[in-house]
């Protein structure tokens, strides 16, 4: 492991305070960190050791097109947000650890700093049926 | 290494009696190979650059000052620093990168009509911009490297290396943001790379931690925070930097004394006073 970016520092610090389900992948292609949130939803305990490369990112959750049908992460909207450089949103079943399947939105924004370096992407993700009760300050 | 403060206040010159020992000019760093020399470096060009430029005017050939970021308080004595109006010095001026305007064009906003007599274009001396990003560069003998760090704005952190030892200056940095428990894991604080076991680091230690309460975000640290932080890079002498406005010589005797007692440092732990001369080794 290496010295992270300020950029993905900043975003797990944001993400760490969010009820939004959020991982950041970097630029290698490996999770490297998942907010609390997300671990609920995928339950899966993220530990700050572990980085997970893609090929093993099936072993944490598997996705499936809204008929129901598997299909590879590197097919889904988050790989292309990570190969274009391009914010992208999917709408897709996530079949986590525990086996119980619920339909989600997924919105990935890829990190690009100012000086145009490109870090990885963050992965924000809800149920899309759910809904939160939300407090107004 | 010689190394020079001729400023470590943070954010705003200020000058009375309860300021005399640690000084209120804002951050400036000398360093050099040699005590003597017709070549000087910098480290920043707040207020402090002033009394520098008067020390080293008509001596110096070259000077290369390094901005850590662009903030008001580290460029504010740049058009009072002497050898900027001798055309006979090289100056050559770094700061970190944007996208959005150039170095030269960011700079100008500050020294021009009406908050500056002066064009920076109208400078007799041999001036040369250079643009920051992370990464490695050499300025003579030293090799220096940069890296963005968490401050408002694209802020850097510089090490700098000789044969003779490393010296980290991270002016102004809030690596404890947003963290429940700090330090983190090394990898996931900022500015780690740049203080790893260096041998002298200069660090902003701006707040006491009841202050910071109210002022996260602002992109300063604690003493506390700052001394967990060298404790974090292992590094081998320790000066507080960037202190606040407000705080008087007592007080900030005071508040490093409350610090020292939380943390136990094993490394050496200098107040940073306008003046303190350090070697390495």
């Amino acid at each position: 492991m290496s010295q992270k970016s300020i950029e993905l520092i900043l975003f797990r610090q944001i993400t760490s305070y969010l009820n939004t389900a959020a991982f950041i992948i970097d630029a290698s292609e490996k999770i490297i960190f998942c907010n609390a949130a997300a671990e609920k939803f995928i339950h899966f305990q993220f530990s700050e050791a572990e980085e997970i490369t893609v090929e093993d990112w099936s072993k944490v959750f598997l996705i499936q097109n809204t008929n129901g049908e598997n299909i590879n992460l590197k097919e889904s909207s988050i790989y292309s947000s990570f190969q274009e450089q391009k914010l992208t949103q999917g709408m897709y079943n996530l079949k986590p650890a525990n086996g119980e399947i619920k339909q989600i939105q997924v919105c990935t924004i890829p990190i690009i700093s100012h000086l145009n370096h490109f870090y990885g992407v963050v992965v924000f993700f809800e149920d899309n049926v759910a809904r939160r009760i939300i407090s107004v300050y | 290494m010689f190394i020079k403060l001729w400023g470590t206040r943070g954010s705003l010159p200020c000058s009375g009696p309860e300021t005399v020992q640690y000084g209120g000019d804002t951050s400036c760093v000398e360093f050099r190979t040699e005590r003597e020399s017709d070549w000087v470096c910098i480290l920043d060009a707040g207020s402090g650059i002033r009394r520098l430029g008067l020390h080293v005017d008509k001596i110096i050939r070259r000077a290369d000052i390094l901005l850590t970021h662009l903030h008001l308080d580290h460029i504010q004595g740049l058009g009072f620093f002497a050898p900027l109006h001798d055309p006979n010095v090289e100056v050559h001026l770094y700061g970190p990168a944007a996208n959005t305007e150039e170095l030269h064009a960011l700079l100008t906003k500050y020294l021009s009509p009406p908050l500056f007599p002066v064009l920076l274009r109208d400078l007799p001396c041999q001036l040369h911009l250079h643009a920051v990003n992370a990464g490695e560069f050499t300025i003579g003998d030293f090799t220096i490297l940069s890296d963005f760090v968490c401050h408002p704005g694209a802020t850097v952190g510089y090490r700098i290396s000789s044969s003779s030892g490393t010296m980290t200056y991270i002016s102004d940095h809030e690596p404890a943001l947003g963290t429940k428990k700090f330090p983190l894991d090394p990898d996931w604080t900022s500015g780690f790379t740049l203080a790893k076991e260096a041998d002298l680091l200069l660090h902003d230690s701006q707040y006491t931690q009841d202050e910071y309460k109210s002022r996260a975000g602002w992109g300063h640290s604690t003493i506390q925070d700052a001394l967990k932080f060298a404790k974090l890079a292992n590094v081998k002498g320790f000066v507080t930097f960037h202190h606040d406005p407000a705080h008087s010589d007592e007080e900030l005797d005071k508040f490093l004394a409350s610090a020292l007692a939380v943390v136990r440092p094993k490394f050496k732990v200098y107040a940073g006073r306008e003046g303190s001369e350090f070697g390495l080794p």
